[in-house]
């Protein structure tokens, strides 16, 4: 796309919180109708940035021109006023209301009664006359009439966008992570409507992991790295393994693939639609399915987290477990693919990890062992670098990406067999992504079993041995590795999302 | 870990906030007890009757009943809930020990009390985990049909038998050990025990997770429901020997003592900065809470404010205490 004219010029952002430098001498060109990727590792200074645009925070030096005017917003409302909108990961939509009141939130065309002796009423035709044009104009076809809560995550996440543009005739829309919780053809449905809405000259911020969306989408892409601009890269200019080698400052070498691991005992089998779920000692199982499928149900309930499990099978006798504390006692760990369900955030990063363990830490009287845990603890934080490395720290000080490697700590503590993996790499930056998956391999080394559920095909490619493909609760397809169709374009197929929509 | 010799640079990231901000952090988090200081030295200054012995028995009476239900309310707050039931527990204990006692003896007496009071707290454990029931309306149930069973099976008139309740009894609730009251003595002993058990005990850690993430409490293999409904019973049995040590002050099981009682412990417990989301708070701030209430009603009562004013200038506090809390929160 040709470049507009420049819609954002800041230059020279500077900030800091105390002591920790969050932005040093940050510069960002934005033009009109393009498509402006920014990536780095959690901690980069991303979310700073996006605050300092948003005026959430002022910056302590450096300018902002919108348009060439000044531009040093006090909060949101007054961004949004001026013409740029931040749009959250997290949907804030009203899931009661319908579409067309979502759409023109606080901003409903009223009807006056008695020359406003009554309180005004809402007019219903003209609002959704008003939300048709506005979807119109981005081309959806959305009734207007069906109530949230009835939509996909990709359609509430069209709805926003059109609000945003709807609502303040925003000119600059800042989208945070806003194919986190996509499937892959509601992703190419976004990137249709980003397309339509760059046409229109709208300029667009795009915020994400998914560096292989980012070079599909983003004219041009600025890196950060330890609050500072570490590159800037034009469409076509730049591969994956570039931005991750500028976010992290060092040459990552692709996802090595495991040699054949020999395949040990069955250590446990879950049953599924159409066939079982098996995972043995010294191997990883991977389980691919679209958002939505089962394969979530089948790490929960081989778990004891959900009702459901019946007919399991561990170490190849029929086996029962209807609660986690079983599933623990067994020697089974779980990282569920959502970090808020697994952590307690204002407990330390120490207790945490010890959470599972309090049973067999505790001694008599019902003390436990502090010495011993804080052992542990201080070993497994050293070994998957987890920052800051304070075990007194409460947990929700810690970066995503380093409370998941808390999470995956617990596991790593005491004798356990499986591992039940539920989108592990979800939303954490590359180091870290590739932190975990070395663990994973490494646990599958020393003799452990590993079910690995993830929608990041390749790296279920990459590290596992054999691959359970599910459609909706079903068992399509098992893929061996060395086997002619162990790819992702044969995965795709089997998952049915061969072809592009 | 660093080699003497040998310049420790921390990791990126990990810079610990400077030396000003740690202590004002320490500060912050010492609040309740800065406040109580604070609150004690205004009142001195203003009135000369504050530090007198007389005044400050009659403080530590005042309060030791208090402070016993607000730790249990504590353990009910951190594991996520709220009790509204304390109030009639207590005079339902203190019945039951006033009668028990004079057929039984002093010591089944108050075993009756705690009791009574543990049984009123699996109900409410019970009804809150087994029929999911919000912990506000169970207990406000439980406190209604409660104060209605208490004043049912008494006729409503207090008990202390033709001759009084027993002597020994009778001795508890006046005699002092190295110049403060027994009654006193008993949260403090208590206070040991409970403060180990909730910040120590790997029981105190599944209370903390259970009110901090049930969901993760739950996926890391502890029994939620087991664990929420014991910080009822912990509660209630507290209940129990603060309507044992009420019974020994006032020399008879009240039908219509405790009342307000909950929400007085409620207030200390936030005061103290519990949150009510649980899985956040300390044993030793609610303690500082309820000192707070106490002096705060006392030197109200010294300068001859209007009893209403003291409702007032409590609610204010609590009401601050709450807003206290959300700012915390808001800035972490």
């Amino acid at each position: 796309m040709a470049a507009g004219r420049i819609a954002l010029e800041a230059s020279g952002l500077r900030k800091a919180f105390g002591r920790t430098i969050a932005l040093r001498d940050v510069s960002l060109r934005l033009h009109e109708g393009e498509a402006h990727g920014l990536v780095g590792e959690n901690g980069a200074g991303k979310s700073s940035l996006l605050k300092l645009l948003t005026g959430i925070h002022r910056a302590d030096a450096g300018t902002m021109l919108l348009h060439g005017r000044r531009f040093a917003p006090t909060g949101p409302a007054e961004a949004r006023r001026a013409g740029l909108a931040l749009v959250p990961q997290e949907l804030r939509v009203v899931r009661e209301m319908t579409v067309a009141d979502n759409l023109l939130l606080g901003r409903w065309p009223l009807r006056r009664h008695l020359g406003g002796l009554l309180p005004a009423s809402v007019d219903r035709r003209a609002a959704e006359a008003a939300a048709l044009a506005a979807l119109a104009r981005l081309g959806l076809a959305l009734d207007p009439r069906r109530a949230m809560r009835d939509l996909s995550f990709g359609e509430a996440q069209a709805v926003v966008l059109a609000r945003e543009l709807a609502a303040g005739e925003a000119r600059i829309l800042i989208l945070d992570e806003p194919t986190a919780s996509l499937e892959r053809a509601e992703v190419d449905r976004l990137f249709a409507l980003l397309k339509r809405m760059r046409a229109q000259g709208i300029a667009l911020v795009f915020v994400s992991h998914r560096l292989d969306e980012v070079r599909r989408l983003c004219d041009r892409v600025t890196v950060l790295r330890d609050g500072a601009v570490v590159a800037e890269h034009a469409r076509g200019a730049f591969t994956e393994l570039d931005l991750a080698r500028d976010m992290t400052g060092r040459a990552l070498d692709a996802l090595h693939a495991p040699g054949t691991r020999e395949a040990g005992a069955e250590l446990l089998a879950v049953p599924a639609e159409g066939g079982t779920v098996a995972v043995h000692a010294g191997r990883v199982t991977g389980l691919a399915g679209l958002l939505g499928a089962g394969t979530g149900a089948i790490l929960g309930a081989a778990f004891g987290a959900r009702r459901g499990a019946a007919g399991l099978r561990l170490r190849g006798r029929p086996a029962r477990i209807a609660r986690p504390a079983e599933a623990i006692s067994r020697g089974i760990g779980y990282v569920p693919s959502e970090r808020a369900r697994a952590l307690v955030p204002a407990l330390s990063v120490r207790d945490n990890i010890i959470l599972p363990h309090l049973r067999a830490m505790t001694g008599r009287f019902g003390g436990f062992d502090a010495g011993a845990a804080d052992r542990a603890v201080a070993v497994l934080i050293r070994r998957l670098d987890i920052r800051p490395a304070d075990p007194a720290l409460p947990a929700r000080a810690l970066s995503g990406g380093n409370q998941q490697k808390l999470i995956f700590a617990r596991w790593l503590m005491g004798e356990f067999h499986t591992l039940l993996l539920d989108e592990p790499t979800h939303g954490i930056d590359v180091a870290a992504k590739r932190q975990l998956l070395r663990l994973v391999d490494e646990f599958a080394a020393r003799g452990g079993g590993v079910l690995l559920a993830s929608a990041e095909l390749h790296e279920l490619l990459a590290l596992a041995d054999e691959v359970v493909a599910l459609r909706g609760d079903a068992v399509a397809a098992r893929m061996q590795r060395g086997a002619a169709d162990f790819t992702e374009a044969a995965l795709r197929s089997a998952l049915g999302t061969g072809g592009r929509a | 870990m660093t080699e003497p010799g040998a310049v420790a640079l921390p990791p990126a990231g990990t810079a610990r906030p400077p030396q000003r901000l740690r202590l004002r952090a320490a500060l912050l988090d010492q609040t309740p007890f800065l406040v109580l200081l604070l609150l004690c030295t205004a009142t001195a200054l203003l009135t000369d009757r504050f530090l007198t012995p007389i005044n400050i028995g009659n403080l530590m009476l005042q309060a030791s009943v208090m402070a016993v239900l607000a730790m249990g309310m504590t353990y009910v707050i951190v594991s996520g809930g709220f009790d509204i039931s304390v109030g009639s527990t207590v005079a339902a204990a203190a019945c039951a020990a006033a009668a028990v006692m004079l057929e039984a003896g002093p010591v089944a007496g108050a075993l009756a009390g705690v009791l009574v009071g543990c049984a009123v707290g699996l109900v409410n454990g019970v009804l809150i985990t087994r029929l999911d029931l919000n912990p506000f309306i169970a207990t406000l149930g439980s406190m209604v049909v409660v104060r209605g069973l208490v004043l049912l099976l008494t006729g409503g008139r207090p008990i202390s038998g033709e001759e009084g309740l027993p002597d020994l009894f009778i001795l508890y609730g006046q005699a002092r050990l190295l110049g403060i009251p027994l009654l006193t003595w008993t949260p403090i002993l208590l206070f040991v025990l409970l403060w180990w058990v909730l910040h120590r005990s790997a029981y105190g850690k599944r209370l903390f997770a259970t009110g901090g993430n049930r969901e993760a409490a739950f996926l890391a293999g502890i029994a939620v429901d087991r664990v929420r409904a014991s910080a009822y019973v912990w509660c209630g049995g507290l209940a129990g020997v603060a309507g044992v040590m009420l019974c020994a002050r006032l020399q008879s099981g009240q039908p219509t003592s405790g009342e307000f009682y909950e929400l007085m412990a409620i207030a200390a417990a936030v005061v103290g900065g519990a949150s009510l989301h649980g899985g956040e708070g300390r044993l030793h701030k609610t303690i500082a809470g309820v000192l707070i209430i106490v002096v705060l009603a006392n030197a109200l009562n010294l300068m001859n404010v209007d009893s209403y004013w003291q409702r007032i200038a409590i609610g204010v506090v609590i009401v601050a205490a709450a807003a206290a809390d959300r700012l915390r929160h808001a800035r972490n």
